[in-house]
Formats: structure tokens, C-alpha cells, sequence
């Protein structure tokens, strides 16, 4: 190794490697004192002490040697290094800490080895340790009685039914049996099958803790949420069914029938849904309802709100289905248990699409993400979390699902058009070179602000302007140039004038700019506007007319 | 008999999850789960006295307090080499017996001070199964090789008996009246005997009844009914039947499309249910009389391979 030679990276290494976990720090104080020795050392001998093959360096292998910049300050100390108070606990503590732990529950425990017995058995010692019991019905009798068990047994299987009722009257009746019955007059809890989630029962794995507000109770119980522990692998759907089940368990009114009406408890995403919560139990609106099918243990919080449903309205939807190339249908759905076939079904008779055999259509899910995976025709809509959709024919694409993003950006732009956008482009002025400026644009104004270019000289800088929207008249491309540039026009209203700004850019962006601007004269339509294109329409009119005249007289002669 | 206070029906199901599960029988709501690390439970049982449940595992049996909430086993009995397969108690509690692949059978006192009870019992292969007599002085041990070993307690005289060669003997029933035995095979095969008490004092005497093919595949465990009518056989094709002790006749197949492997069962103290342990990580509550599933007992995370209960009659 040939850095091991270099003294000084030797020393400064060790110094720094001490930093951190020498509490005494006296190493750090030897090396220290050591160095400054070196240097006293050096400075009398003026000959370097390690010097071995008078190249008057402290290493042999210079190309290692390191930089004074390098040697002289210590190691940076970084947050995950392991000293001071927060110093990890390595593997070895982790584990005698566990095994102290194992010990002290042992402790608790009572061990018991198994021992031989200390002599051999002997039936005189120890016989009546292990004396027969002699059975109830003597020994003597024992084959008759079961005889007759047998015979009853016989009875019962050949006789009526209600010889066997009297049979079963006669015949002693467990507590089980009894409990039985009595739990089946009682009506059992309909959540039953969600008790499993409870982490008060689960020995050992690992649970979460979780505040239920129920928004449905009365209002002076509503600040105080239901607390339950769910086993971390329960999904917020099931987490729903544990609160309904511990819930009905404590008897709690009013009880979830009269709340929800009735509820199927294989089915009941449609009945509740949990929402995100504040601690003061208010529901944060701000968010959708926790997806059913995500486990809770995601989500880093822990108050929730059980929202039910109102059960006299059932809740409507309005769900667009599209069909590729052809449009897309809108329906109103009564209710979000719909099947999905159901909805296919609805779409491909209203379109009167023509199903030939071998030719099944399918819906999936709008979203990039979901392209190329049809949903399950005979799940419900309320299990989708979704409520667009695309008809597709099986073992076919969407196909133009580009182009539609295009058309939907599209649609966003314009709608976006009252957002402040700017951009950089060139001033075009009649009599010197173009000006870099950047051009803002929002639905209520246009601001021309100049971009400070090197050399442009002050004198010819565009000052700022702003202009109000209301008195932009009119804003279209002039000039598309062939170097991919072009020319666009910015009419506005000056006192009584209409005046106009030129600036050239590359094409696309001319054409958003002028779509922008014309979007909002659109959507705005001022007296301004609505003057210039009565103007403009006038002007056109009046030079019709004349070319009109003019081709009259020409036929006239 | 006491219970301390505790439920009069107790129900605890364990397995291959490394824990023991309490149900509360008739709702099929689990209300307990203790750990019990580091090893499988292969066999349950409840003391007498109702406090306590052992748990049979590898090399150790543990025991754990019924009717507190205790996650921790208050006795750990060990020294015992492989896994122990079988456990169970004297009527009184005086001592409880185990069996294990160890090729043993033993009999643990319980009175800890004193090891007067302390007996040890060898056979040549490992110990599937070992049951009492209900007149608590025989131990019936059925073995991997295929012998039946009639273990009379008190004066130590043992006899054994090879209903089928080369066929290990899975479970061993004798019914509560003490008249009639039965054991299964890996064969899918049952034997019944009935059984008369000994004139001199060596174990009872045995009386060859019935062979027949109960399933088609291995038979895992054999239970007569409290009030003797019925024998319940598991197996590994999935069901359990039950059979009615006067003909043999089939009276019940309990069947379930989930349900796997069954490897043991217990019957209510009424003889109307039976539970089911199974593979299928759930164990069942079923009707005897129309082969109906009243309760399943959902939550372990693995194959159910013992439980134990216990009913009370009532008049």
C-alpha cells in the first residue's frame, strides 16, 4: 500500500479517525503534540526526518501524496456517523438486549427439566399413584349400556323426525349448543366477518391504532372518535367493516341500520366511506375518500372519519364513457352498484352498435395507466374509483388516445388562457433592429417589458408598457417567415387610434400567443373589440363593394 | 368441576402460525392470541381444572394461563428431544402424559416438588399418539412402525398389538365408557376393537370388532363421541366422517370445498357439533346431524393442525 508511507497522510488520518470516537481525546492530543514536534523538528534539521530516498518529500510514492489542503483540516462530520448520544447501538448490544429481555420473561416463566424418576418403579411404592378409576356404569354392565346407546342410536336413525325431536328433548343439551341457539335468536353482528382485524385479539402482530370520527352520531358525541386497533395489513374498506363490527359490538346507538338503512355486509362500500380527518374530528374535504382497497398502514396519519352515506338518496354519478374516434356518451347512474356490464351494455345500445359474434367490447379505465387492461365487467362501479371510461373492442387499442390528449390540452389551453403566461420575443421597429422583450399576457392585461440585451443602446430601449385587455382590439399572425419565424400583430386602441405592435418569434409560439390573446378577446368580447370587428367587417364590406363597382363598370363598358 | 370463574366453554385452535388462538365457540370471535415462539404447536390440551392449556412443540411443552391475559407461558416443561406429538392429562391432575418422535411416551408429574409420578415408557419407533384410558390407569401409544402399545399404569405390565404392518398407527379412541377402541392408519384404514377389563391386572382385554377402509388417503385423528354413538375419523382427503359406532354406517361426511387436510376434532359435550381443525388455515363448527357449517374460526395465518375444547353438559 503505498499511501502507508506518507507520514503526513499517516498523521492526519489518525487524527481524524479519532475525532469522532476517542471520548478522552487524548489520542487526538498525542498525534497533536507528536506533529508539532515533527515541525520543530523539520524546522531545525531543515532536512526532512522521513525522508528516505532524498527526494525531500515525506513519502516515496509522490503521486499519492495529498495536498496541504487536504492534510490540514479534520474529516467533516456528517449526521449519520455513529458517536456522540445518538450513536447506533451496534448488533452485538441490539442483541444481548434482546436476549436480557427473553431472559426476563423466562424468569417469569417456571422451566421444568424432565427427570427420570430417581428409582425404578415399583408397584408397591407407587401403584396407587396411578390406581384405576372404575367407569360410572360398572365394568360389568358396560357392554349392555351400550347396547342400548346403540339401540337409541338405531332408534334415531330409523324413526321420525319427531321421535327424534323427542329423542333430543330427552338427551342432555351442552352449554355450546345452548350458546348456539341463543346466538342465532340474538342476530349476530353482520360485520362478524371483520373481527379478525381487530388488534386487541391478534397476539403479537403488528396493529395500528386509529381514531374513528363518526359523523353520524349524535353532535355531542361527535368530538370523541372511537379509537380501534386494526392489524396493520388491514385494508381501509376492512377497517370500515371492523368500525362498523365493534361499533355494533359495544351496542352503540343509533345503531347502523337506522343509520344507513340495511347493509349487506359483503357490500357496504357504497354505504360508507372513510375520510381523512383533523384532529379535532373535522373531515378535510381537500381529499377523496381513502381508497377502499388501500391498506391504512400507508397512510402516515391516524384520524379518520366513517362517513355514511344518506340512504334515502342513493347516490347518483355521472359517468363518460368513451368511445375511441367517435365521441363519448354521458350517463346519469342512479346508483354507484351498477355493474359495469351494465353500463357497456347501455352505451353500445344507445350508439346502436352492432355486436358480431367473436367481437366482445370491453371498458377500461381512462388514464394512461390504464390502457390495455379491461376492468371486470360484473364489478361494480363503486369498486372502479372512477368514472370515465373507454369502450374498447377486445384484443383492440384506444388507439387515439394521443390525439385526444392533444384535443384535451387543447381545451385546458383555452380555458387556461386568463392565466398569466409570458414570453420572450422580438419587437419588430420600423427603423432599427429588434428589441428583445418579454410579453406577459393575462386575461386582464398585456405588459411589454424590455429584456436588457448587451449593446443595446439606451436611448432605443423599449420603455415598459402595459396594456389593458379591454383595449386590445384584435391579435393575428402577419407574416410566417421561411426560416420558421414569424411575424404577428398586436392591435390595440390608443386614445381614438388603433395602433400596432409587430414582434416575430418562431412560428409555434406566435400561434399560442395569438390564440391565447384571441381566446381572451373572445371570452371578453369588449366595446373595444367589438368596434374593431364591426370596423373590420365595414372595411371589408365597403371593398367588396367596390370591387364589386369596379368589375361592374368594367362590365359596363 | 371449577373453573375459576372462566368461561364454561373453552376453545383454543394452534398450528403451524406459531400461535394459539382462543375462540369464543359459538360466535366464532377470536378473543385471545398468544405467541408460541419458535416453534409449531402439534397437540393441545386443557387441564382438568380448566386454568391451564398445554401446548406441544418441538422439544418443549408449554403451558398457558386460560383465563387471564398473559401473553408469556407460565411453565415451560423441556429435556425432551424432537418434537412432542401428543399431550394430555390425568382426570385429577395429577400428572399429564406426552408423546413424542423421541420414541417415548412419559408421564410428567405436575406436583413439581415431587417427581413420585415421573415414568418413562420406550418403543422402538416415534410416538404418533397416546391415549388415556377413561379408567386413567392405561395409555394406549400408537407408533409410527404400526404398533399399538397397551400400557398399564400400575403394574407396569405393556402389551402391543400390529393391526397393520408397515401402516402407522395415526390416532388411538377409546370411547368414554371404557367398551370400545378404535385406531386409523396412514392407510386410510380404521380398526375398532371392544374392550372388556382384564381379570388378572394387566391392561384390558381387547376383542378384534371391525376393520374397513374409512377414507381413501391417510387418516389423521379418531374421536368417539362423548355419549359413545358416534366416531369421528379426519383425513388428509379434505373431510371428516362420522360414523355411528352400532353398524359403522356412515352418518355424516363433513365436506367443504376449502377445506383441506383435517387433522383433528372435537365433538360437543351434547354430541350435536363437531370442530374441525384443517390445512386451510380455519377451523369449522359443524352440525352433526346435517353436516352444515355453523361457525368457521377465521384468523390464523397458517395450517390448523390441533385444538382443544371444552363443553359442560347441562341437565
Amino acid at each position: 500500500m503505498a499511501m502507508m508511507d506518507n507520514v503526513d497522510f499517516l498523521i492526519s488520518h489518525i487524527r481524524n479517525a479519532f475525532v469522532t470516537s476517542d471520548d478522552t481525546s487524548m489520542s487526538e492530543w498525542v498525534i497533536t503534540e507528536c506533529k508539532v514536534q515533527d515541525e520543530t523538528d523539520i524546522k531545525r534539521d531543515n532536512c526532512p526526518r522521513y525522508s528516505r530516498n532524498n527526494l525531500g518529500s515525506r513519502s516515496d510514492s509522490m503521486s499519492d501524496c495529498l495536498s496541504d489542503n487536504e492534510l490540514k483540516g479534520s474529516m467533516d462530520i456528517h449526521p449519520d456517523m455513529d458517536f456522540g448520544a445518538h450513536r447506533r447501538r451496534s448488533n452485538t448490544a441490539q442483541r444481548l438486549d434482546r436476549l436480557k429481555k427473553e431472559k426476563r420473561t423466562q424468569s417469569k416463566m417456571k422451566t421444568i427439566q424432565w427427570k427420570d424418576a430417581p428409582e425404578a418403579y415399583k408397584v408397591d411404592e407407587k401403584g396407587h399413584l396411578f390406581e384405576k378409576r372404575i367407569l360410572p356404569p360398572s365394568n360389568g354392565t358396560d357392554i349392555p349400556n351400550v347396547a342400548e346407546n346403540i339401540e337409541q342410536m338405531n332408534n334415531s336413525v330409523t324413526s321420525e323426525n319427531n321421535e327424534n325431536e323427542k329423542n333430543k328433548k330427552k338427551r342432555a343439551v351442552s352449554i355450546l349448543s345452548q350458546q348456539l341457539v341463543e346466538h342465532d335468536s340474538h342476530g349476530s353482528n353482520p360485520f362478524f366477518k371483520y373481527a379478525k382485524f381487530d388488534g386487541r385479539t391478534a397476539g403479537g402482530l403488528p396493529t395500528k391504532k386509529l381514531d374513528i370520527f363518526l359523523t353520524f352520531v349524535p353532535p355531542d358525541q361527535q368530538a370523541y372518535p372511537m379509537t380501534i386497533l386494526a392489524t396493520a395489513n388491514a385494508k381501509a374498506q376492512e377497517v370500515v367493516g371492523l368500525t362498523c363490527w365493534q361499533y355494533t359490538e359495544e351496542g352503540r346507538k343509533p345503531d347502523l341500520q337506522t343509520v344507513a338503512g340495511h347493509i349487506d355486509p359483503n357490500d357496504f362500500v357504497n354505504k360508507f366511506s372513510l375520510h381523512m380527518a383533523e384532529d379535532d374530528g373535522e373531515i378535510d374535504t381537500d381529499f377523496p375518500p381513502i381508497v377502499p382497497t388501500d391498506p391504512v398502514s400507508k397512510y402516515g396519519f391516524t384520524k379518520f372519519a366513517l362517513v355514511a352515506n344518506a340512504p334515502v338518496q342513493p347516490k347518483s354519478a355521472l359517468v363518460t364513457i368513451n368511445i375511441p374516434n367517435r365521441g363519448f356518451n354521458k350517463f346519469q347512474v342512479d346508483s354507484l352498484t351498477v355493474t359495469m356490464r351494465e353500463l357497456m351494455d347501455k352505451v353500445i345500445k344507445k350508439r346502436k352498435m352492432k355486436i358480431r359474434p367473436g367481437l366482445n367490447y370491453t371498458l377500461e379505465k381512462a388514464g394512461k395507466s390504464e390502457i390495455g387492461k379491461p376492468v371486470d365487467l360484473d364489478a361494480m362501479l363503486s369498486s372502479m374509483n372512477c368514472l370515465e371510461f373507454y369502450l374498447v373492442r377486445e384484443n383492440s387499442s384506444r388507439g387515439d388516445v394521443e390525439s385526444n390528449g392533444e384535443e384535451d390540452q387543447k381545451m385546458a389551453e383555452s380555458l387556461m388562457s386568463h392565466q398569466y403566461k409570458s414570453f420572450i420575443v422580438s419587437m419588430v421597429h420600423k427603423l432599427r433592429t429588434n428589441t428583445e422583450v418579454q410579453l406577459g399576457i393575462s386575461g386582464d392585461k398585456i405588459e411589454i417589458d424590455p429584456v436588457s440585451g448587451k449593446g443595446t443602446a439606451k436611448l432605443f430601449r423599449q420603455k415598459p408598457v402595459t396594456y389593458d385587455a379591454d383595449c386590445v382590439a384584435a391579435c393575428d399572425i402577419t407574416e410566417t417567415k421561411s426560416n420558421g419565424r414569424a411575424v404577428f400583430r398586436l392591435t390595440y386602441l390608443n386614445g381614438a387610434d388603433y395602433k400596432q405592435h409587430y414582434f416575430e418569434t418562431d412560428q409555434t409560439m406566435a400561434t399560442e400567443i395569438v390564440e391565447k390573446v384571441n381566446n381572451i378577446l373572445e371570452l371578453k368580447f369588449s366595446p373595444v373589440r367589438k368596434e374593431f370587428v364591426f370596423t373590420q367587417e365595414k372595411k371589408a364590406l365597403q371593398k367588396r363593394d367596390s370591387i364589386k363597382r369596379e368589375s361592374s363598370l368594367k362590365l359596363g363598358l | 368441576m371449577a373453573n375459576g370463574g372462566g368461561d364454561p366453554v373453552i376453545l383454543a385452535t394452534a398450528g403451524y402460525d406459531h400461535r394459539i388462538r382462543f375462540w369464543q365457540a359459538h360466535s366464532g370471535i377470536c378473543h385471545r392470541t398468544v405467541q408460541h415462539p419458535d416453534s409449531q404447536v402439534n397437540a393441545l390440551d386443557i387441564t382438568p381444572d380448566k386454568q391451564l392449556i398445554a401446548a406441544a412443540g418441538y422439544q418443549h411443552i408449554r403451558m398457558y394461563d386460560i383465563n387471564s391475559s398473559n401473553p408469556n407461558a407460565l411453565i415451560n416443561y423441556e429435556g425432551v428431544q424432537k418434537n412432542v406429538t401428543s399431550v394430555g392429562f390425568h382426570e385429577d391432575g395429577k400428572w399429564m402424559y406426552t408423546g413424542g418422535e423421541d420414541h417415548t411416551a412419559k408421564i410428567w408429574d405436575l406436583r413439581s416438588r415431587t417427581l413420585q409420578c415421573q415414568r418413562i415408557f420406550q418403543v422402538k419407533a416415534p410416538v404418533n399418539c397416546v391415549t388415556l384410558h377413561p379408567n386413567q390407569g392405561e395409555l394406549y401409544v400408537g407408533d409410527q412402525s404400526g404398533s399399538i402399545h397397551c400400557w398399564d399404569l400400575k403394574t407396569d405390565i405393556n402389551e402391543h398389538l400390529i393391526p397393520e404392518p408397515e401402516a402407522a398407527i395415526t390416532s388411538v379412541s377409546i370411547d368414554p365408557m371404557g367398551t370400545l377402541m378404535a385406531a386409523v392408519n396412514n392407510k386410510g384404514n380404521c380398526y375398532l376393537w371392544t374392550m372388556t377389563t382384564s381379570r388378572s391386572n394387566g391392561p384390558s382385554n381387547l376383542h378384534p370388532k371391525k376393520k374397513f377402509q374409512a377414507h381413501s388417503k391417510y387418516i389423521l385423528k379418531c374421536l368417539f363421541s362423548p355419549d359413545s354413538t358416534l366416531l369421528a375419523t379426519t383425513s388428509a382427503d379434505g373431510t371428516c366422517r362420522i360414523w355411528r359406532t352400532a353398524d359403522l354406517s356412515l352418518c355424516t361426511e363433513l365436506k367443504d370445498k376449502s377445506q383441506r387436510w383435517v387433522w383433528d376434532c372435537a365433538f360437543s359435550g351434547d354430541s350435536q357439533y363437531i370442530i374441525t381443525a384443517s390445512s386451510d388455515n380455519n377451523a369449522r363448527l359443524w352440525s352433526v346431524n346435517d353436516g352444515q357449517i355453523k361457525r368457521e374460526y377465521n384468523g390464523h395465518e397458517k395450517a390448523v393442525v390441533c385444538l382443544a375444547f371444552r363443553d359442560e353438559v347441562v341437565a
